[in-house]
Order: structure tokens, then sequence, then C-alpha cells
């Protein structure tokens, strides 16, 4: 079980004077259960890859496999597969329309098909899940909200879908440094709880690092680099070419490292950074 | 999908066409599409049509994206094709039902039909070889002595630049707002007229909320860079008649002449 992308290439206005390539022949796993982060700069086709995962942009050569069907085929089995990718835009804040907060969230299971009771259950789980008081919430206008609980009603409309693969596009873009810790934090609970696979899109390494298993790095529609974060954030030439600068963690310990005294700059959490630069730091003073 | 209209579109290029003042061009436009209502020969036609080709290669611009311009009218040509196919007089050609096919009406409706393919290939010169900031400019620049009369020139312009510029911008936004739903489960595409106008809401409100909150932004925005409308308002690219316009539009006169030529000894 697995999204599988096979050799995927597309281009954005094909056959005009302002045809360019996106993607050029991309191949990728994302396998169920794990945490990926996808980085790169504006424009290096990040938003557009993760619009192949769930057909919305269908390649312009190549195939797009989730959990073993082919998305941009045919018959009842793609939609369900469609179905199971759950995909948070950019702002997603603009998407909502409805009039109350619980008619917004049960927008997405009402279009599947769920049965009232269902979908009553499903916004109240969501709800919580994003941490909005239920009962004073529900009967409010989302535009009645701040930018970053709108952002956590659009998120809660998708969490309601239950995705086995939840994409997030740059989910944390323009919010305040609160808001910022508590959606990474839902986030990071979601997978914890192991039905979902994580999909999240960022330039910010600060972000990817700690909740992410496995980075990937595009660079002008080509993947730059692909491994586990501690040995990505290492690679500063790769992340330069991409627009890119390690997790603020990774810069301090390769400073460290050049220039006071030897340690691992592999380290993805702040405790254990500490106390390798610690020790580092008493052996130095035993050798002296 | 929604990439595909071609509204104002522009193709950057350096041919003849391209390098002509703009004033000039919309000047020439306006003269064409008067003669495209003015003639009524087959000479007449004939003669636009080899020009309107003549133009179409000049602009270097592929002839597909004419042929797209054109998509979007399709259906309203069609119409009035039909309408003037059953509407013309003389003997019947052809008995559909109750409605006669005539000669008249056949060849009234073949002219019809190429006069708005024509106007709409000549707005479409215009637009694909001129950036629409410019048209706007040779707009404003154009309407500047209607000003005396009360014609708000420049906030027309002012209006036009707006508007284009939010064109791509919108049409971004609608697009991502599409994508966004659809991944919500919400299908465009199939149940009656009810449904699928319920199915545009989802669409419409969150567009009119964007498009809203833009609106406040460009307001402060110009208004924090001290925008107060056209008075003593200059410009970075000032607009210059070159020897080239002169040819150009000279050729052009010669070509109407002739227009006006051949329609008098119709006559």
């Amino acid at each position: 079980m697995a999204i599988e992308i096979k050799n995927v290439t597309y281009t954005y206005m094909k056959k005009t004077p302002y045809e360019k390539d996106a993607l050029k022949n991309v191949s990728l796993t994302i396998d169920k259960g794990s945490f990926v982060a996808v980085a790169g700069h504006t424009g290096s086709g990040k938003s557009t890859l993760m619009q192949h995962l769930n057909g919305l942009l269908k390649p312009s050569d190549g195939q797009v496999v989730v959990d073993d069907i082919d998305i941009n085929g045919k018959g009842s089995a793609v939609i369900t597969a469609k179905r199971s990718v759950g995909m948070v835009f950019q702002y997603p804040e603009h998407q909502l329309f409805e009039e109350t907060i619980f008619a917004d969230i049960a927008f997405g299971p009402k279009n599947f098909g769920l049965d009232e009771a269902e979908i009553t259950s499903r916004v109240q789980a969501a709800m919580e899940f994003v941490k909005l008081d239920y009962k004073k919430y529900k009967d409010m206008s989302p535009f009645a909200l701040s930018g970053g609980q709108m952002r956590r009603v659009a998120i809660a409309g998708i969490i309601a879908l239950q995705p086995r693969y939840l994409v997030l596009d740059e989910p944390t873009a323009g919010l305040d440094p609160q808001a910022k810790r508590d959606l990474l934090n839902n986030i990071r609970q979601l997978y914890d709880k192991g039905d979902t696979t994580v999909i999240m899109v960022s330039h910010n390494m600060d972000d990817i690092m700690g909740l992410a298993q496995r980075v990937i790095v595009l660079n002008n529609g080509e993947i730059a680099a692909d491994g586990r974060p501690a040995e990505i954030f290492n690679k500063n030439a790769v992340l330069e070419q991409a627009g890119l600068r390690p997790p603020r963690l990774t810069q301090l310990l390769q400073k460290i490292n050049d220039e006071v005294v030897p340690v691992k700059t592999n380290y993805t959490n702040v405790d254990a950074a500490a106390e390798a630069v610690s020790q580092a730091w008493h052996r130095r003073g035993k050798n002296a | 999908m929604l990439s595909d209209i071609m509204i104002g579109q522009f193709f950057p290029g350096e041919s003849v066409l391209h390098r002509i003042d703009a004033r000039a061009k919309i000047l020439m436009l306006f003269a064409l599409i008067l003669s495209i209502f003015l003639c009524d020969s087959r000479a007449d036609y004939a003669l636009l049509i080899i020009f309107n080709i003549i133009l179409m290669y000049i602009s270097q611009i592929p002839i597909r994206m004419y042929m797209k311009s054109l998509k979007p009218m399709f259906w309203i040509v069609l119409f009035t094709f039909i309408v003037h196919l059953f509407s013309g007089e003389g003997p019947t050609l052809l008995k559909v039902w109750i409605f006669n096919i005539t000669w008249s009406g056949l060849s009234q409706g073949i002219f019809i039909t190429i006069r708005l393919l024509l106007l709409i290939l000549m707005a479409s010169i215009l637009t694909f070889t001129t950036s629409p900031l410019v048209l706007t400019d040779a707009l404003e620049s154009l309407l500047k002595p209607f000003k005396k009369i009360g014609v708000p020139a420049h906030e027309i312009s002012m209006m036009m630049t707006i508007a284009l510029r939010f064109i791509p911008t919108l049409i971004n936004e609608t697009d991502k707002i599409i994508k966004a739903q659809k991944s919500r489960g919400a299908d465009f595409t199939s149940g009656n007229i009810m449904t699928r106008l319920k199915c545009v809401m989802p669409i419409l409100i969150p567009l009119f909320v964007s498009a809203f909150r833009r609106a406040d932004e460009l307001a402060l925005a110009m208004e924090s860079r001290c925008y107060h409308g056209g008075e003593g308002r200059t410009r970075m690219k000032q607009m210059h008649l070159t020897r080239l316009d002169g040819f150009v539009t000279g050729g052009f006169i010669v070509f109407l002449l002739v227009l006006i030529v051949l329609r008098l000894k119709g006559m």
C-alpha cells in the first residue's frame, strides 16, 4: 500500500510560447504510514506534484498509482482511490463558503454520500481535533473567525473526510508562531494515531525537522535529494542549489563543529543536540 | 481548463505589428471594423479576408492561437448563421419542417459568419500583439481630447488596467478554489441544472470574498503610495510615433481607399 509516482512529467500551458515543464520525469514512492516532507523553493514544482496525488492534475506523461490503482484510469475504484487522498491547499481558509462552521466542515462528508449521523460525528471529531469547541463554534459563521481559526476550520473540513493520505501544502504559511506550533502539534498527533500517512509541503526546514521521517527536495521539477532528515539537512550544497537552507539547529551545530569543537551535526532534536555539544565541550576540557 | 481562456492574452514578440504604436493600432482596428460593416460584395469580403490573413501572418503568432480565440464564440456564430439561414426571402432552396432555406438566406448567413469571424480575429490581432498595459495607456491617450466634455479618460483606463491585471489572478484563484472543492468531493460535471447551479456557490462565495479582500488591499496600497487620480501624473514609458508607424498607417490608408473605390464602383 503506497502512492507511487512513476515517471511523471507535467507541462504547463502546452503548445504556447509560455510552455514550461513543471515536473520532469519524477519517480517516487510514498509508503503507507510514513511522514514525508517535500521541500523546495517557489516554482520548484512541489505544489504541482501534490496536485497529481489525487488526480487534480493529470500527468502529461507517466502514471500516478494510489494503493495499486491508477488514479487517472476509469471505474469506481478510481474514485475511492482519489478520495483516500485528502488535500489541504495553501491558505485553505480561502475555500470556506458556508453559513456555519458545521455546514462547511460537513461539505466534504456530504459530497461523499455519508449519512447524517456519521456526518455529525465526523464533524464533531474533526472540530475536536483542531481544538475548536463544538458547541461554541458549530453555528457561527466561518467568516467571523480570525485567520488562524479559519484555517483550522478548513483543515477540519479535510480531516472529516478521514483520508488515508493527508497532503498539506504549506500548512503554516502566514500563521503566528503560537498558531503554527499548535497546528504542527495537531498534525503530529494525527500521524501518531497511526492511520494516516502525512505528506507535508514546506520550504521551512525548521517545521520539517522533528516531524518528518523522510525529506524530498525538489528543484526545477526534479528530485534533488531524498532521504532521512538528518542526512538531507547536512547536504548544504544541494540545499543551497535548491534555494533552501538547513534548519537553524543544523546550522548552529555545523558552526560549532567547524569553529569550536568537533560534534555530530545530524541531530534533529534540540535536547539531544545540547547534550552532545555539552559532552563534546567537556571532553575538550579534559583533553586540554 | 480555465487557462484556455484567451481574452486579453498577449504574446510577446518582435513583429512589425508588435512594434507599431498602440494608438495607431487601435485607430486602425476601429477603421477596419467600420469597413467590415460597410462591405457587402464578394470582392470586398475577399479583400478583407486576404488583408486579415496577411496581418495574422505578419504578427508571427501561431495560427492555432487565433483558432483558439474563435472557440468561445463558436455557438454565437452558429446561432447567428442559423437565424439568417432561415430568414431570407425569395425562392426556396430547401424546406425543413416549417422553415424555408433560401439562396439569399444562405448567402446572408455566410456573410454574417465571415463578418463575425473577421471581427473576432481582428480584435485578437490587436490584443495578441499589444500588452494590456500599453493598450490601456493608448486608450487613455486617445480619450484625452474628450476630457473637455467630461469623459473621465484617466479613470476609465485605470479601471481597465486594474481589471485586466486581475483577470489572470482571478482565473488562478478560481482554478484553486475549484480544485479545493473538488478535493472535498464536489462534483461540477453531473446532475441537472438546479444541482449544478448549487454547485457554483462553493466557488462563487470564496471568489467574491477574495475579490473584495483584494480590492480593499489594492485601494490601501494605492492610497499609501499617494495615488490621487490622473492629474499631473507622468509615465515611465512615453509613447512616441516613429517612422514605422507612419509607414504602416500610410499603407493602411491606401488599403482603405482601395476598399472605398471598390465600393463606389459597385454602386
